[in-house]
């Protein structure tokens, strides 16, 4: 009952993004993008348990060559999440020899798509050991301007300007996001994370923002803190916290601040939503490339997306067994990753889901 | 207030007769800056301790208002200015910000004059001094006059705010070359660079390139590179696996607040601020208190364990050694507390205490 309560509550914010009707027989199309690192093997074990489920979901796989410096392999993925609605995708590796004129695949689709909020909700699990317990955050991230702009030139040689955006529109409509979850989720407090008192207009206009929506929003509490000072926070008091919002860049900050606290990278899912589209990925985004191929990845997070992505797509029930399977693995402290400090093969966890979803009984294939 | 411990600072100076020592040691100026608040009665502590430790240091006390020089501009008093040019060290306590002043605020005054172009904090676990992380012994190296912090902002139509991050080639190689000779002078193993190229290609681009360029001429220094959300993450699980951190701006003001707070919070926390002509402003980075400030109860920790890398900066290792280790027992033994670190002793107490030991460690 525990577990049930934890997340398996359909969030009524997920219908913002309405997920596209199915087709083809009550089955839906939802896009893969393996990416690189861990992403192509975690994302084969959330195909086998999907399979092994039955769950009537069918990939549509886009290949996303890092190497290449032309962006067709990340337009080819934008159009077919264009046409599907739904992505669940690894992260794609951004290499540094390349020339600076190319631009972070991952930014690139969250962009097109306009995936404007990044929601991750950290909370921390029974079974793993943290030296904080019982955190409950949750973070909502503007995730298509402030610091990823990706505008830069250099204006004179040696001299790099870089451009931060912050516009009233996007921060009015993230904050709009942030205080539409938290009614839903039935959460006291927003908590805007800034630095105004050193960029004034830039992060002052996203301040103001958040004050002008907070004031439609009477029942719930709304305060503010700057960035360096909320880091300062989490890592001694992280329980003052509720729900945050915030730009771009302290988003990609706060959001691993926590993670980490809860147990790190292989334990929490994210998701990204649009108007339109949703994409669902690990919410600390890593390639894992120094993990890669040894079976030893924490398949947590991603298999913890992918039932965010089958809430989303209104199949609750997939969503449900597959979430209380991966919890009550995690449980067992024998069958933790390397990355909690275990000895578990990726293997031996997945096999362990696998089978408390057949032990319940249903919806489970003939072999 | 600062008049009152000035005298006291003075009477502490004129009140022990120079001893002749054994070794004829150089007494080195240092400028000190008292501060608001508890600013005074911290700085006074530290001047009492190290009295106790007899290090040779001889304090010139000065104060910092903003004051307008002529053709407008905002500027520190010329008798601060000129001390510090002298004797090229100088203590800080903290500053307070006047809001509404007209004037920009201090700390940002004394940057500027000065070039004070790293920020250097140690962070090491207190023993004694209980968070939970433990054996934390890092060292985050923040360029201190670019980056995301230069104040240039637009707007550009009605909505739209671009606020303008500025790398440059200069800085960054500054910048690098200092975190690698600090890590050298102090024996650390490792640098590594924190950075987001993979979104900020060409800003932290430069900045990553200056790094390895620099690490090129310091083969003894191990260099990594890390992006910034990797290192947040890891931070919170292991800090053990750092060493010295090199940063831009806005990363490096995160980073080491961060850091703070992992060994205890800014008031147990020491930092120095570099500057390009061989000035070295030691501060400590907390507030000014004023709802405790002329009680006796504030913590002087911060600012003496930022004396203490004032007089490592020095060459001054033996008394650093001293002073730190009489500092860290007492904390350990609890016995003499003040209230923040969770006793309910007097600051002057707690100074006591620590002076005690110091004398007995000679």
């Amino acid at each position: 009952n525990v577990l049930l309560n934890i997340k398996c509550a359909p969030s009524l914010a997920l219908s913002f993004s309405n997920p596209p009707p199915a087709k083809y027989g009550g089955r839906h199309t939802v896009t893969l993008i393996p990416g690189d690192g861990i992403g192509p093997e975690l994302l084969s074990h959330v195909r086998e348990v999907f399979r092994f489920s039955c769950v009537p979901v069918d990939f549509e796989v886009v290949n996303v060559n890092s190497a290449l410096e032309t962006e067709d392999d990340i337009n080819n993925a934008i159009t077919a999440i264009r046409r599907n609605g739904v992505a669940l995708k690894g992260n794609i590796e951004t290499k540094h020899t390349m020339p600076s004129s190319v631009k972070s695949r991952n930014n690139l689709l969250r962009t097109s798509l306009d995936l404007y909020a990044n929601v991750m909700h950290c909370q921390s699990l029974p079974g793993v050991q943290t030296r904080h317990k019982n955190i409950d955050i949750m973070i909502i991230r503007e995730n298509t301007e402030g610091e990823y702009s990706s505008l830069e030139h250099e204006s004179v040689s040696g001299v790099v300007e870089s451009l931060k955006i912050i516009t009233r529109s996007n921060s009015l409509r993230i904050a709009e996001y942030a205080f539409q979850l938290a009614r839903e989720k039935g959460r006291r407090r927003v908590t805007a994370v800034h630095k105004a008192n050193i960029m004034k207009l830039g992060d002052g206009l996203f301040l103001q923002c958040c004050r002008e929506v907070a004031s439609g929003y009477p029942d719930i509490t709304f305060d503010s803190m700057i960035v360096d000072n909320t880091t300062m926070q989490l890592v001694s008091k992280p329980h003052q916290f509720d729900v945050m919002v915030m730009p771009n860049l302290y988003g990609n900050v706060v959001s691993n601040v926590c993670a980490g606290l809860v147990g790190g990278p292989g334990l929490v899912p994210g998701a990204n939503y649009g108007r339109d589209y949703a994409v669902f990925e690990t919410a600390t985004r890593n390639t894992g490339k120094s993990i890669a191929g040894r079976n030893i990845a924490n398949p947590t997070a991603m298999l913890l997306a992918s039932c965010m992505m089958l809430d989303h797509l209104k199949l609750y029930d997939y969503a449900t067994v597959i979430r209380n399977a991966v919890l009550t693995t995690m449980n067992e402290t024998r069958l933790h990753t390397a990355d909690l400090g275990g000895q578990g093969t990726t293997s031996d966890v997945v096999q362990s889901i696998m089978k408390i979803i057949q032990s319940k009984g249903q919806l489970t294939a003939d072999f | 207030r600062s008049t009152a411990a000035r005298s006291t600072a003075d009477s502490i100076m004129n009140g022990l007769k120079p001893e002749p020592t054994c070794f004829f040691e150089q007494m080195q100026t240092v400028t000190l800056i008292p501060g608001d608040g508890i600013g005074p009665e911290i700085s006074a502590a530290v001047v009492k301790i190290f009295e106790s430790a007899k290090a040779p240091i001889r304090w010139e006390e000065r104060n910092v208002t903003a004051i307008k020089g002529p053709g407008g501009k905002w500027m520190i008093p010329p008798d601060a200015k000129e001390s510090m040019d002298r004797s090229k060290i100088g203590l800080k306590g903290p500053l307070k910000t006047p809001i509404a002043a007209g004037h920009p605020s201090m700390n940002l005054l004394l940057r500027k004059t000065f070039d004070l172009y790293a920020n250097v904090r140690p962070c090491v676990s207190i023993e004694g001094y209980k968070t939970p992380y433990t054996d934390v012994d890092l060292v985050t190296i923040r360029e201190n006059t670019e980056g995301e912090y230069s104040g240039i902002e637009h707007v550009i139509v009605d909505g739209v705010v671009q606020s303008i991050k500025l790398i440059t080639e200069n800085a960054s190689r500054r910048i690098a070359e200092y975190a690698f000779e600090y890590a050298r002078n102090n024996q650390r193993s490792s640098v590594t660079a924190v950075h987001k190229a993979n979104i900020m290609r060409m800003s932290d681009g430069l900045f990553l390139r200056k790094c390895r360029e620099v690490a090129e001429n310091y083969k003894d220094i191990k260099f990594t590179e890390m992006y910034l959300d990797t290192v947040c993450l890891n931070m919170v699980q292991d800090p053990t696996q750092f060493d010295v951190l090199v940063m831009p701006n806005l990363y490096g003001d995160i980073l080491s607040d961060l850091c703070a707070g992992l060994i205890g919070g800014l008031g147990v926390t020491p930092s120095g601020n570099i500057g390009a002509n061989g000035v070295a402003i030691f501060e400590s980075v907390h507030g000014t208190a004023p709802d405790i400030a002329g009680l006796d109860l504030a913590n002087p920790t911060a600012l003496l364990l930022s004396a203490v890398m004032m007089l490592r900066h020095m060459g001054l290792h033996e008394y650093a050694s001293r002073i730190q280790t009489a500092c860290f027992d007492t904390i350990r033994d609890k016995k003499v507390l003040t209230k923040d670190l969770g006793g309910n002793s007097k600051c002057s107490e707690f100074t006591s205490e620590i002076c005690h030991r110091v004398q007995d460690l000679a």
